[in-house]
């Protein structure tokens, strides 16, 4: 045929194979170079990852009693997408979902919300779990006829499911510890990312530890969390199960906690409280094992109850505990001067300064220290006394005689600004100033006040100190002129010099007043140490992490750190000095009735002066007074003299160790040293 | 005369000329692509509609075989009559009779539950009537103007219909069609660009005009930017490419497709055909397909290109352009390079009348190759 129609005909032929060849190239684009990509898309459509939970280890008390346990609840899952799918946005369903739960659609609307979002409620109301995953959100006033409703038909509620969730229970109703024990709460995005590049195992599904023992051994009660892949079509309908691994269940922690103690230090503690009656007054109490340190029972109040946090806590709630410091753990948290408390550890430097223990002291109603008058409480005065005595009344001045020697003898204010002086060497060697290392997260260090820590202070504040002295107080300054000019006078002075250490700074520290501040927990510690016979103690809350079969996976050991460089007739003098403040001292009245001569208790109260404030209540002790087991610290803010508040809280406390009014929860013998054996304990 | 009649003199000419007569590459090819089809189409659509495609392929071998054996003479005499018959069809898609499928108004209700595409027909029918219109010009000069207005008015007809029918897809091939048989008529090159620039306005002007639906012009778009409308045509292109993607080099095997399997791909015993043999056979598979399919389009083109006249020739082309443009723009959307649209893949997709329409080209084919063989003695 002829040219013209045959060339056409070519381009044609050009065209479709170049249309052709395209298809080719573009096939193998997808298949072979995004093929990997595409598969594993491919794999993400088929396949819906589940959670089979695994059941978290419960905290069991030292007679291996859980105190936190666990049980299979009903809860309801919305999966948000379906929610928004739904014709009405999910109106109808929120509201069944609502009613099965017993919240308002508010409530519940807040709790769907992804802690990503810009405007989502605080944590831990929003969601912080993966963002395209249903919340599971559960509740304690489950409506039990609507979650059937929703179980029955699931075609009329696409966006809800009914699930199986473990909850924590508190088998112990009269017990709280919410800061010992903790809380459990949804694992973050951030924390996913954190536990993928360290290769941890964890999963949107688990639940992490929050706060107290819960999340301090959080790794060993959490368990790895089983999966379950199900096969799914482009509806969503399951058509199989593909590959599950079995959950591996968390290990259970045995604490050296009694329960019942437990239960009467919260007690005795929340009394403490309301007899101080200030809104703000907050407390701690703290019972050690003298010889090991174990923690025998520890409350802060006001505390939270972790049941509250079950199944999420509603904002409300949250902001409740939050105001009214129930967030704060006092005796690993709480830093306040100790007070007279401290004074054994000032004696214990007196000894080392060459003072001697056996003779008698002066001990008028007030010390004159240059321009300034320090005066006994309420300046009453003894006359000459032992130091036995002044330990028994409490006497200021004899310690302020001590101190401005110490003082004067360490150079005065020309004293280097590297030195710690012997009183804070002495607070130092018993654990002041730093962490105890107890098995809790987030404890304070406290500090205490040397020369050198001064100096530290001031050029660490020295700027704030600097502005605030030539800023204006504003509204301060209108209202009440003189404090306000007071206030500008203090920075002033503690911009130009406050690196100096003054005769009023060594004074103060003397008797636990000024800048140094002591955590409970330290107290504590640090009295262990002097009943004991002079060896360290690290608090330990845990006793050993074992299996469900009761086999002991570890042995947490009570950590000695070696011993005090304090003579054991030093400290064998302050033990018996201290056995007369609750006889003959200021914790008489405290003690008044209690079987003092079957149950030496030996203590020393703390009456801590807060500008502007009433005094922090403290009580130290330990008992029995000779060959002491057990330790016992209260502290409460605002809570007035030590002998007031302080100490009948820990007698109440001492007579449930020995079993003065009830029956006594420890045997004769002392806290039990052996692991409880807990095979059968149901989860 | 080619190389091929040239060989055909000898002394066993009579028995080689009817061996010959069939074009067995044509056909094998045709028929793999279509047993190919009834395999995938089972898989996609169950061991039912395997079934229905194996009747429906036996039905359309039989039609085409028939349509093989008309007298080549007598076909451009029929060409008139199966226009016209071909557009009542059309148009009884928009009688009571007619059905909605996919918001397309392309089938006809037939006795016995079956059902049948007009516009597959339509296709046929229009390339005979331009064949026959463009057959008629000159060689050096192509067809008169008065042939080419005549030819365009047959074809508006037929596509104006099926635009109205919402089968945007057939609209497209047929309008490719009618490109390249023009083309090949030898129109002048003043005339096409004319036709392409006219073109290019009347679907600016029908987007401006709001005569295509916006969703209609988001759809045809969906798959420049599939993320945008993951509820829409851009779910099945993203699912599709992830179906060819996830096939690999030999395929996740037969009935073994997961996106194939979970229905992750929409109509994949149908549109997205092509997806379920990448995804279950491969790349080998896929790249099978588009050689079988180019296999079918040289051997047209090559009939094309021996037709003795004009018109069998016209005929060829409008034949291959049919199966090229349609199985490209069909593969294509598969792939994600072309606009998802509602057309088949010719032998492999499900549906009896895309089927039979496909076997009725081959005959088709076959016809022009038999009338352009030397007369027999």
């Amino acid at each position: 045929m002829a040219t013209r129609t045959t060339t056409r005909l070519v381009i044609l032929g050009v065209l479709l194979v170049s249309l052709f060849t395209a298809l080719a190239l573009r096939t193998v684009q997808l298949t072979v170079i995004q093929g990997a990509d595409l598969a594993q898309a491919a794999e993400g459509n088929r396949t819906r990852e589940v959670a089979d939970p695994a059941p978290r280890g419960l905290i069991l008390d030292s007679s291996g009693r859980p105190m936190v346990g666990n049980s299979p609840e009903a809860a309801l899952a919305l999966d948000r997408q379906a929610l928004n799918e739904s014709p009405d946005g999910g109106v109808a369903q929120l509201e069944v979902a609502a009613t099965a739960l017993g919240l308002t659609q508010r409530q519940l609307s807040q709790r769907l919300i992804s802690c990503a979002e810009p405007d989502a409620p605080p944590r831990p109301v929003c969601d912080d779990g993966n963002p395209v995953a249903p919340v599971v959100v559960a509740h304690k006033a489950a409506d039990e006829k609507a979650l059937l409703a929703v179980a029955e038909s699931p075609s009329e509620y696409p966006a809800l499911e009914v699930v199986s969730v473990v909850r924590r229970t508190y088998p112990f109703d009269e017990l709280t510890a919410g800061q010992l024990l903790g809380y459990l709460g949804e694992v973050s995005g951030e924390e996913l990312a954190e536990a993928a590049a360290s290769g941890e195992d964890l999963s949107s599904f688990d639940r992490m530890g929050r706060g107290g023992l819960e999340q301090q051994y959080d790794a060993e009660l959490r368990g790895t969390a089983g999966r379950k892949v199900m096969v799914v079509d482009s509806r969503g309908n399951a058509t199989g199960v593909e590959q599950a691994s079995d959950p591996v269940p968390g290990h259970n922690l045995i604490t050296s906690v009694n329960a019942e103690l437990q239960q009467r230090v919260e007690r005795e503690l929340s009394d403490a409280l309301a007899r101080a009656g200030r809104p703000k007054a907050r407390g701690a109490a703290v019972v050690l094992d003298a010889n090991e340190g174990r923690v025998l029972a520890m409350s802060s109040q006001p505390d939270y109850d972790p049941r509250d946090w079950v199944g999420g806590i509603s904002q409300k709630r949250y902001e409740a505990l939050s105001r009214s410091g129930a967030l704060l753990n006092y005796p690993i948290q709480g830093q306040a001067p100790p007070g007279s408390v401290f004074k054994p550890v000032t004696l214990l430097a007196m000894a080392d300064e060459g003072f001697s223990l056996r003779r008698g002291y002066d001990c008028p109603g007030s010390y004159q220290a240059g321009q300034r008058s320090f005066t006994n409480y309420n300046s009453e005065e003894f006359g000459m006394i032992s130091l036995r005595r002044a330990m028994e009344v409490s006497c200021n001045t004899i310690f302020y005689r001590a101190a401005d020697r110490m003082w004067r003898d360490g150079g005065g204010e020309r004293v280097a600004e590297t030195e710690i002086d012997p009183v804070a060497n002495a607070a130092a060697e018993l654990g002041f100033g730093s962490p105890t290392g107890v098995d809790l997260p987030a404890e304070a260090s406290g500090f205490v006040a040397s020369p050198a820590a001064k100096y530290g202070l001031w050029q660490e504040q020295r700027d704030n100190w600097c502005s605030d002295a030539k800023a204006s107080l504003g509204e301060l300054q209108a209202s009440n002129p003189a404090r306000a000019k007071y206030l500008k006078a203090i920075a002033r002075e503690n911009c130009r010099t406050g690196n100096r250490w003054r005769q009023g700074d060594a004074i103060n520290a003397a008797i636990g007043q000024g800048l140094t501040t002591t955590t409970p927990i330290q107290m504590a510690a640090a009295y262990a140490t002097i009943a004991n016979g002079g060896r360290l103690v690290t608090p330990t809350v845990g006793k050993a992490i074992v299996t469900n079969d009761g086999d002991t996976i570890r042995a947490i050991p009570a950590a000695g750190q070696g011993r005090v460089k304090v003579s054991r007739s030093n400290l064998r003098f302050l033990r018996s000095a201290m056995t007369g403040v609750p006889t003959r001292g200021t914790a008489v009245g405290a003690f008044a009735g209690f079987p003092l001569a079957k149950h030496p208790v030996a203590g020393k109260t703390g009456s801590a002066q807060m500008e502007g404030k009433q005094s922090t209540s403290w009580f130290a002790s330990f008992a029995p007074a000779v060959d002491p087991k057990y330790v016992v610290v209260v502290m409460i803010t605002e809570g007035g003299t030590g002998g007031e508040n302080a100490a009948p809280a820990a007698r109440g406390i001492y007579e449930s160790i020995f079993g003065v009014d009830t029956e006594a929860v420890f045997p004769k013998s002392g806290p039990p040293s052996e692991i409880p054996k807990i095979s059968g304990v149901s989860r | 005369m080619t190389m091929v009649e040239r060989r055909e003199t000898g002394r066993i000419r009579s028995r080689r000329q009817r061996r010959a007569s069939w074009d067995w590459v044509l056909i094998g090819s045709a028929l793999v692509l279509s047993l190919i089809g009834t395999l995938f189409v089972a898989s996609a659509g169950g061991a039912a509609a395997g079934r229905k495609q194996l009747l429906g392929l036996l039905v359309a071998l039989l039609i085409g075989y028939l349509v093989s054996q008309v007298e080549p003479r007598s076909l451009r005499a029929w060409a008139p009559a199966l226009y016209l018959t071909s557009l009542v069809f059309v148009l009884l898609a928009f009688t009571p009779l007619g059905i909605e499928i996919a918001g397309a108004r392309a089938w006809v209700a037939l006795p016995m539950g079956f059902t049948l595409q007009p516009s597959e027909f339509a296709k046929l029918a229009l390339i005979l009537a331009l064949a026959s219109t463009l057959a008629g010009g000159r060689e050096q000069s192509g067809p008169d103007n008065r042939s080419v207005v005549q030819a365009l008015g047959l074809a508006a007809v037929p596509i104006a219909l099926i635009i109205l029918g919402n089968d945007t897809g057939s609209a497209l091939v047929t309008t490719g069609i009618v490109a390249a048989m023009m083309l090949v008529a030898g129109v002048s090159w003043r005339w096409l660009a004319g036709l392409a620039a006219a073109g290019a306005a009347v679907v600016t002007l029908a987007v401006m005009a709001g005569v295509l639906a916006e969703y209609q012009v988001q759809r045809l778009l969906a798959f420049l930017d599939p993320t945008a409308d993951l509820t829409g045509f851009g779910l099945n292109t993203v699912q599709s490419r992830i179906a060819v993607g996830s096939g690999g080099l030999t395929g996740q095997g037969l009935f073994e497709g997961t996106q194939t399997q979970g229905d992750f791909v929409p109509v994949n015993d149908s549109d997205f055909i092509f997806s379920v043999v990448a995804e279950e056979a491969g790349l080998l598979g896929a790249l099978s397909v588009i050689l079988l399919v180019g296999l079918v389009l040289w051997r047209g083109w090559r009939i094309g290109l021996d037709a003795r006249d004009g018109f069998n020739r016209l005929v060829a082309v409008g034949v291959v352009a049919w199966f090229g443009f349609q199985a490209f723009e069909n593969i294509g959307m598969t792939l994600g390079i072309t606009p998802v649209t509602g057309v088949t893949l010719p032998f492999v997709s499900y549906g009896g009348s895309s089927m039979i329409a496909a076997w009725m080209g081959i005959g088709l084919l076959q016809l022009v190759r038999r009338a352009s063989a030397p007369q027999r003695r």
